[in-house]
Order: C-alpha cells, then structure tokens, then sequence
C-alpha cells in the first residue's frame, strides 16, 4: 500500500517536471514563467522592494516622484510604490482563489449535467445559458455597489466564482459527453461501479489537465476584472490592490496633471499588464502542452 | 424544409424568452435584497422626518412584498410599462432619463466595435497569411502586450497624455456637445468620442485578430486549401471563396454575442471618460439605489443581447442545415 502510494507520487513528480520543462522550453511560456517569479518575490517578501510600510505616513501630500519615493505620495502622503508592492499579494491572490472556486464549481455542474444528462443536464444549461447572457462585469459591478456597505474581498470572490462559472461548466459538460462513450468507462458501468466512482475516478483525472490551463487563463482575466472593480470604487480598503491604487489617481486626476506625477497612473497598470502577461503566456503554453496537434505548427 | 426551419426559430424563441424572464426576475430579487433605499441619505441629513420616509417607501413601492413586486416588475416587462415607470432619484420617468442616454453609448459602441472587430479581422487574416515570419510573430507579440492592458488604465493614459498635456482632445463630458448643424454635430461628437471608442475597440481588435488567425490557419493547413493549390487556383481566390466561407458562420455568432458584452465594457470606459451614456447611468443609479433605472437598463441590455444572439442562431441555422437537426 505504501509503496504503491510512493509509486504514484514519483509518477506525479515525473509528470510534473515534463510539464515545467515543456513550459520552459515554450517561448512565451518561458517569458511567464519568469515574470510570475518575478511577482512571486513581491508577493511573498514585499519588505525586499521598499523599506516603507502601507501604513507609513509623511505630512507631506501629492509630492511628486523622487529617488526615496519612486511613484511619490498620495493624497494622504502614503508611499504610492510601497502600496503597489504590498497590492501584489492581493491582487495575486484574489485572482487565483477565484479561479480555483470557479473552477470547482463548474467542473462540479459541468461533469453532473454531462455524465446524468436528461432534466438535470437542461436546468443545469438553461441556467448557464442565462448567465452567460448577461454581461460578467456589469453584474458584478450591480452586486458589488448594492451591497457595498457591506462589501470586502472575499464576497467579491464569492460572486465572480458564481457568475463565472458556465463557460467552464460547459467546457466540461462536453468533455464528459465523450469521455462518457469511451469503451473504459462503458465497461465500469457495465460492471456495476457507482457513479460517484466513475465521475472521480474514470472522468474528472482526464479534465484535470485542460483544468489548469484553463484556471491560468482565468486568473489573467480575473485580475483585471477585480481591478476595474476596485478602480470603479468597489474595493475594500482595508485590502487594497492595484485597482485601488488607479481609483486613487483616477480621483485626484487634477493635481497629478498639475503636479506632473504621472508615474501614479503609469505603474500600477504596468503591474497589472505583468501578471496578466505571465498568466496568459503560461495558460497558452500549457495548452499547446495538451494539444500536441497545436504543436506541429 | 420551411417549416424545420421556422419550428426551430420558434423553439429557440420561447427559449430566450423564459431566459429573459428569469433573468429580470434575478435582478429583481437582488434588488429587493439590497440593504438600502434611495431616501436614506435625506433621512440622514434631516431634510425629511421619519413619517415622511416611511410614506416615500410606501409611495415608490419599497414596502411591496416580494411577490406582489415580482409580479409588477413581470407586468412592467411585457406592457414596457418598465420604462414608464418614475425613477426615484430624478423624479423623471425612466424613459426620458435613457432616451438621453442610450444614443451616446449606442453611437460609441457601434464605432467602437466596427472600428475593432474590421481592424482584427484585417490582421487576423494578413497573419494567417504571413503565417511564421518575423511580420507574424512581431504582430503576435505586440498583441500579447495590447491585450494585457486594462481600458480603464488604457483610458488614463490616454486622458492623461493627449488631453491633459498635449491638448488634442477634450476632457470635458461629451454633454457639452452644441450643434449648429448636422456635420459640425458629427465632427464635435468624434471629436469628443474618439478616444473612448479607440480604448473600447481595443478589446475587439484583439480578439477578432486572435480567433480569425486560428482559424483561417487551421483552414489553411487542411487537406481541401492543399488540393485546391495542386489544382494552380490562385491564393486570393481560395481565401475569398472558400477559407472565408468556411469561417463565417463561428464568425458571426461569435460578433452576435460580443454585442451585448460591449454594454460591460461601456461602463468602466464611459466612467474613466465621464461620458454621458447607458454605462454612467447605470452606475449612477447603482450608487444611488435607483431600483427601477437599474431594472430597466438591464431590460434593455438583455433585449439586446437576445436580439443579437437570435439573430446569430438563425443565420446559423440558414447557412449550416445540420444544426437545425438537433
């Protein structure tokens, strides 16, 4: 038993490292490899990038950029550089949690409305298809701002994982429709195996890899989307990310054009650009992984 | 053949109707659970007693129960007495409040996304052409930079750099807007139009280029685009009359759904530009708990997007026979 368990770690250790050394040896997955690292760092030791914290306060407001404050001070003379750096691990994570939450949900409704089909598979898509009908942003935006005395981070998370999941749930659904006719999973339900063990056992291992490419895609979406929420004045404040950092600037637009400090406007969106870039790159980069017909080209 | 084909549309409508039931319905209940109403702030000033808030909710129907409300709002739905209904806030009906509006962000999102979707299209199609050249994989990587920049920083920039410190454009609303004639009226509108509809084709641009590349790089690497070049036809011939054809109809779903979303995208554009039209509206009436502006926008905004996508599955439908099968 635990040499088996033992086995089947090497095995996935194995898998793991020809992953890293396709995406290493891929162009653009390379290039999001390193910027990824590159955030990592900042997520993780902000300390590395400025000796400020985001609580620091100088009496002085609106200075412009110098060599002690790269991006300058903001309207309550906080540090702006230090408050992108320490927006990083935020904006990191609220984009990967609620990739993972979407992809949980709609892997869940899309391998149940494909692997039972029937009434449940058209509730489950007349539910998705009404979803989908309905511009993300916009929704959100609705929810976020009739709910903003009460808002933080995590409900943002929450309703992005429930708005966004049918274009994985679909995703999935046909997935599961193919996977459904294989000969292998035929002969399990042939032999009696419950549904609960072919759906976990049969079924979801051969998703999971389009799974992470897919999640990779939507963390560079959600970032963005999480940012313009913050931008349009639905962030939490206690948590703030590099949309809150814009909202900022966007509101004082005024002085930074007099004071010239454009470096306020400038740097967080090419943090932004950053991490939408290495997701994306890394996202592209796996799918051709798991495409080897993309590959040939 | 003609019947298939009309029972199919037929089904497909009653389909989008209950969606779009549904859909009203949702917001609604969002709506009713939405701590708030839009008299709250005067009660906190003072400008009204607590009797008088009372009467206002009674008055503008916050006090309805769910389903006496649900079933006003159903009503409002199919008699369009939505839009007849007086927002709260500007004590106007609502449809006078989006007949201002809509125009704007109509004019704005009609360029924005023919502006998009053409220049996409025409380098989509020149990669595909150029397919591993320096030219292509310039071009890609350019995209990969475009596509990762947000519109609402992408509207800064552009606000901060060509209006604000070089003056080429206004960075006033485009309300200001005062025609003389019907060219002027043109001119001045693009004028203070241009650079939302620039930020918003972006993201049209972007994507039509990476899909029709895909797929006219597909095409070209089959096995039919091969035996039509053994045959010595001309390149531009086999891309007009065949590639092109083949492509289509993804295409135009594809553009069908994109219509709706440009109203999502209009919001963070129109609110970094201060521009007056369904997006800034929206938003307004979200800060201020304006229930029935909120209900009806997003009334339209469905319509639209059914509209669109209906369009889609029946031209769909007409070109390609064996969906209608289904």
């Amino acid at each position: 038993m635990v040499k088996k368990v033992s086995k089947r770690r090497d095995e996935v250790i194995k898998n793991l490292k020809e992953v890293f050394r396709f995406i290493w040896n891929h162009k653009m997955g390379r290039l999001g490899i390193i910027i990824l690292v590159l955030l990592l760092i900042m997520a993780l030791f902000p300390q590395l990038f400025t000796k400020y914290t985001p609580e620091w306060t100088s009496n002085e407001i609106f200075e412009p950029a110098s060599w002690e404050h790269p991006c300058g001070l903001d309207h309550q003379g906080k540090d702006i550089w230090t408050q992108i750096v320490y927006g990083t691990r935020i904006s990191l994570s609220v984009g990967f949690i609620a990739a993972i939450l979407t992809i949980l949900v709609g892997a869940l409704i899309g391998t149940i409305a494909g692997y039972y089909g029937g009434v449940l598979d058209d509730f489950l898509m007349f539910i998705s298809d009404s979803i989908m009908m309905l511009p993300s942003l916009l929704l959100l935006l609705v929810i976020a701002s009739l709910f903003s005395s009460i808002w933080n981070i995590w409900y943002t998370i929450i309703v992005i994982a429930l708005i966004s999941w049918p274009s994985t749930a679909r995703m999935v659904r046909a997935q599961t429709l193919q996977l459904k006719h294989r000969l292998y999973v035929q002969a399990a339900i042939a032999l009696g195996a419950s549904n609960r063990r072919i759906i976990f056992k049969h079924i979801l291992p051969s998703i999971i890899p389009l799974l992470f490419a897919r999640a990779a895609i939507l963390i560079a979406g959600f970032i963005v989307t999480v940012a313009s929420l913050t931008f349009l004045g639905l962030g939490d404040p206690n948590n703030p990310d590099w949309g809150y950092v814009m909202y900022t600037a966007n509101k004082n637009m005024m002085i930074i054009v007099m004071k010239g400090m454009w470096q306020w406007i400038i740097v967080p969106g090419i943090m932004i650009s950053l991490a939408v870039i290495a997701f994306v790159c890394i996202g592209e980069a796996l799918e051709d992984y798991l495409n080897p017909k993309l590959r040939e080209r | 053949m003609g019947r298939s084909l009309f029972s199919y549309i037929a089904i497909k409508l009653l389909h989008k109707i209950i969606t779009l039931i549904f859909v009203i319905l949702l917001i609604y209940a969002l709506l009713r659970l939405a701590p708030g109403t839009p008299f709250d702030q005067y009660l906190y000033q003072g400008k009204i007693t607590e009797e008088q808030y009372e009467r206002l909710l009674e008055e503008w129907g916050y006090k309805d129960n769910f389903i006496t409300g649900a079933i006003k709002v159903l009503y409002g739905m199919f008699t369009f007495n939505l839009f007849k209904m007086k927002s709260p806030v500007y004590n106007k009906p609502i449809i006078e409040l989006i007949s201002v509006r809509l125009p704007y962000t109509l004019g704005l999102v009609t360029a924005a996304y023919f502006f998009g979707t053409m220049l996409g299209m025409l380098l989509g199609l020149y990669c595909a052409k150029n397919r591993g050249t320096l030219k292509e994989s310039i071009i890609l990587w350019l995209v990969l930079g475009i596509r990762a920049l947000p519109v609402f920083w992408l509207g800064m920039v552009l606000l901060y750099f060509l209006a604000f410190k070089a003056g080429l454009f206004p960075y006033l609303t485009a309300s200001e807007l005062k025609p003389q004639n019907v060219f002027h009226y043109m001119i001045d509108w693009l004028w203070h139009s241009l650079l939302p509809i620039i930020v918003l084709s972006k993201i049209y641009a972007v994507s039509y280029l990476l899909t029709i590349r895909n797929m006219t790089t597909e095409e070209y690497t089959s096995d039919y685009v091969t035996a039509l070049r053994a045959f010595g036809l001309e390149e531009n011939y086999i891309v007009e009359r065949h590639v092109l054809r083949n492509i289509m109809p993804p295409i135009i779903t594809m553009m069908a759904i994109d219509i709706g979303f440009l109203f999502g995208g209009a919001v963070v554009t129109e609110t970094v530009f201060n521009y007056p039209g369904m997006g800034t509206l929206i938003y307004e009436a979200m800060w201020n708990k304006d229930y029935p502006v909120v209900l009806a926008s997003f009334y339209i905004i469905a319509i639209a997007v059914i509209v669109a996508i209906t369009i889609a599955e029946i031209t769909y439908a007409y070109l390609d026979p064996r969906i209608r099968g289904e």
